[in-house]
């Protein structure tokens, strides 16, 4: 249970920051 | 093994945006980048399979608590033919989102798992799976020396987290400053997230 606990709020956290650092590019490239 | 997983994920991601970003011929798209909640899912797939075949108790684990001190017995999930039909499928799925380029991706990224596994389990990794054939089981055991163990995990840690951060600071704006607080931001909760696992994982509190 720990396992997946820790997984969700892993992917969670660190794939939000990731997403919002990607954003800017996106709007850069077009 | 936890959080070197999670390492090699985090390097992953950064060298495909940092290869990603290369110049390239002009009439070439630039292919769609794969999210990395998607390679962090990718590079636990296999244990995501087995904590849930653990419910209906297919799969166990055994031995003593603390660090790579466990047995499993998981003859479907971490089979050498399930995790590379797991990683097959993976990589179908996200090829549908993210191209061929993210299908290769995300399947390497779920069989790195298997390959990390191989390295520091003690023999329990099954070649067929349900261990058809009563086939030798496979592990190199490096487990058996943690302090060698740890220092591989470390290093897949510090070395995933590092390259990560490059690549955070790569894809920031024009000018360069911008954006930069936000690298190091996702970077930083990253790398205290891997340390944390990693320590928790040592002390056998995860």
């Amino acid at each position: 249970m720990s396992f997946i606990l820790f997984l969700l709020l892993f992917i969670g956290l660190c794939g939000w920051l990731d997403a919002r650092l990607s954003s800017p590019v996106k709007k850069e490239g077009k | 093994m936890f959080s070197g997983h999670f390492g090699v994920a985090a390097g992953i991601k950064a060298i495909d945006v940092l290869t990603g970003r290369a110049p390239r011929a002009e009439t070439e798209a630039r292919r769609p980048d794969v999210p990395l909640w998607a390679l962090m899912l990718s590079t636990q797939l296999l244990d995501v399979f087995f904590a849930l075949l653990l419910i209906p108790k297919v799969e166990s684990f055994g031995g003593a608590t603390g660090y790579g001190q466990g047995w499993i017995h998981a003859y479907y999930s971490h089979s050498l033919v399930g995790a590379l039909l797991i990683a097959l499928a993976a990589g179908a799925l996200a090829s549908r989102w993210w191209g061929r380029h993210g299908g290769l991706l995300v399947g390497g990224t779920v069989f790195s798992h298997w390959l990390l596994d191989l390295i520091v389990h003690r023999p329990d990794l099954p070649l067929l799976p349900g261990n058809l054939g009563n086939l030798p089981f496979l592990g190199f055991g490096l487990w058996n020396a943690p302090a060698i163990s740890i220092a591989l995990e470390a290093t897949l840690v510090v070395g995933g987290a590092a390259l990560y951060l490059a690549s955070a600071i790569a894809r920031t704006g024009t000018p360069p400053q911008a954006g930069r607080g936000q690298a190091w931001l996702a970077s930083g909760v990253m790398a205290a997230l891997l340390a944390l696992s990693l320590v928790a994982s040592v002390l056998g509190i995860a």
